[in-house]
């Protein structure tokens, strides 16, 4: 893989991420469109390059996502969402073999999968961590509690998976660029 | 590693990696600026006056922004007075009546929202270099309280908006629609506490007979004087609450919010202290050179 272009899609994908989400809010929920290049670059890219690039994405997500509480604090936690996205990334490496890849619609319904499982295991760390260090909870999510939090993030999992498909439609036009190692030409039936 | 780092307490973090954020998201500003002004612009605010015509829309809303200003300065009078007689009442020496203070508006434009979070803190262009300081009040539409301002680095502010989670209650009073000019001695008083979906929600004595359209403004003396009697919204529902049957449960619904703009006014407060206007003359004096 061309890290060089993956540098580009990443900072693109975070831009849509900090700017142009708010467009496509839906009752408090907007799809992550970081989601669909982890997932794209994990189905085509080799195994520890996938593995590497779902975590610089997820640490991005982290770094971005600054957490508030007493009205002031505010810190950067890394990790939440770097080792869900891993995670995400080797489920998807795991079960590539027995997709049809080149499909947008694969695309779609890995992205429902990677955010769903990156968003459990990241409400997964913030539950353990508000057990024996400040801040409560509350500060790390945007619900209530920890199952309205999991509902919540199931909803933009689903979003997520829709817009994947357009969005995956675009990246499997762009793959000649991206120089993945086990991306062939197609070839047709003889 | 990454999951030793992800398990350490806030103060182990917050030297190294907020500079991490910093250098992380700097090359990102511009892009996210133009992001959100294409966002802005194929989605516009909302904007009440839309449908007439521009020169009487222009003029409706300069009207009603002299209104709210008037309004705003008869409710800021009357705290005031009532503070004022309090003061007499207990037998303190007031040996200056504090006039408010002075503002200057400064357009922010927002460069950076918080993923996956509606209401989750933003990022504006103004910093310090601007005038911009911790608690700096942010409004839309004149009036409109949108959040304040947490953090502040020299070219950039973090504001965190009124419906956050991470906002405490809120004070604030509530005058009737059809009672606008009600004093702010007789307005009922309300504790709103956000609920995460962009509204708030509070209990109130349903001896005020509070109802849908009612307007609400912030009363929170925990807030800068700057915020005082700025909107925070209206009254979009009222039921009464089944374990408390003297109370209403009421929802209040802001009409603008900060996912719904890119870009605030931020109240930069001048302070109308005699020693602080011989320091601002003093630093231009030596900025000058002369």
């Amino acid at each position: 893989m061309k890290w060089s272009i993956f540098a580009v899609a990443l900072v693109m994908a975070l831009i849509l991420e900090t700017s142009m989400r708010q467009l496509l809010i839906f009752r408090g929920m907007s799809p992550s469109f970081l989601a669909c290049l982890v997932v794209f670059v994990a189905l085509f890219a080799t195994r520890m390059s996938a593995l590497w690039a779902c975590w610089i994405a997820g640490m991005m997500m982290d770094i971005l996502s600054s957490i508030t509480w007493q009205d002031h604090e505010t810190f950067v936690l890394l990790g939440p969402y770097a080792l869900g996205y891993t995670l995400a990334g080797f489920m998807v490496l795991q079960i590539r073999a027995m997709v049809f890849r080149r499909r947008a619609l694969t695309v779609g319904a890995l992205a429902l999968a990677c955010v769903l499982l990156a968003s459990l295991f990241a409400v997964g760390i913030f539950v353990l961590r508000s057990w024996y260090t400040e801040p409560a909870l509350s500060a790390y999510l945007s619900q209530g509690s920890a199952l309205a939090e999991i509902g919540h993030r199931l909803g933009i999992a689903v979003y997520t998976g829709l817009i994947a498909i357009p969005i995956g439609w675009l990246l499997q036009t762009s793959l000649p660029v991206w120089g993945f190692e086990m991306v062939g030409p197609r070839r047709g039936w003889r | 590693m990454t999951a030793v780092v992800a398990l350490l307490p806030p103060a182990w973090l917050r030297p190294w990696t907020n500079d991490i954020e910093a250098l992380a998201t700097f090359p990102l500003a511009p892009f996210g600026h133009a992001g959100n002004s294409l966002a802005s612009w194929l989605r516009r605010p909302p904007d009440p006056l839309s449908d007439l015509p521009p020169a009487a829309a222009e003029r409706l809303r300069k009207a009603e922004l002299e209104m709210e200003r008037f309004a705003r300065l008869y409710r800021e009078s009357e705290r005031r007075v009532i503070q004022l007689e309090r003061e007499v009442a207990e037998l303190e020496l007031v040996p200056l009546i504090q006039m408010p203070h002075e503002t200057a508006p400064l357009r922010a434009s927002i460069t950076r929202r918080t993923p996956g979070k509606s209401q989750g803190v933003v990022h504006l262009n103004r910093g310090e270099s601007a005038g911009v300081q911790p608690n700096t009040v942010a409004v839309y539409g004149g009036t409109h309280l949108v959040g304040r301002i947490t953090d502040v680095t020299r070219l950039q502010s973090t504001l965190l908006p009124i419906s956050n989670t991470s906002t405490p209650p809120i004070n604030a009073k509530v005058y009737p629609r059809e009672h606008p000019e009600l004093s702010p001695r007789d307005a009922p008083v309300a504790q709103l506490i956000p609920v995460g979906d962009g509204t708030f929600r509070a209990d109130a004595d349903r001896a005020y007979g509070l109802a849908v359209g009612d307007i609400v403004y912030l009363y929170d003396h925990t807030w800068p004087d700057t915020a005082q009697h700025l909107l925070i919204g209206t009254i979009t529902s009222v039921r009464p609450k089944d374990n408390a049957p003297l109370r209403d449960a009421i929802i209040v619904e802001p009409q603008y919010q900060v996912v719904g703009v890119s870009a605030v006014t931020l109240l930069i407060e001048h302070s109308n202290d005699p020693q602080d206007a011989q320091d601002a003359e003093a630093s231009v004096v030596l900025e000058d050179g002369s």
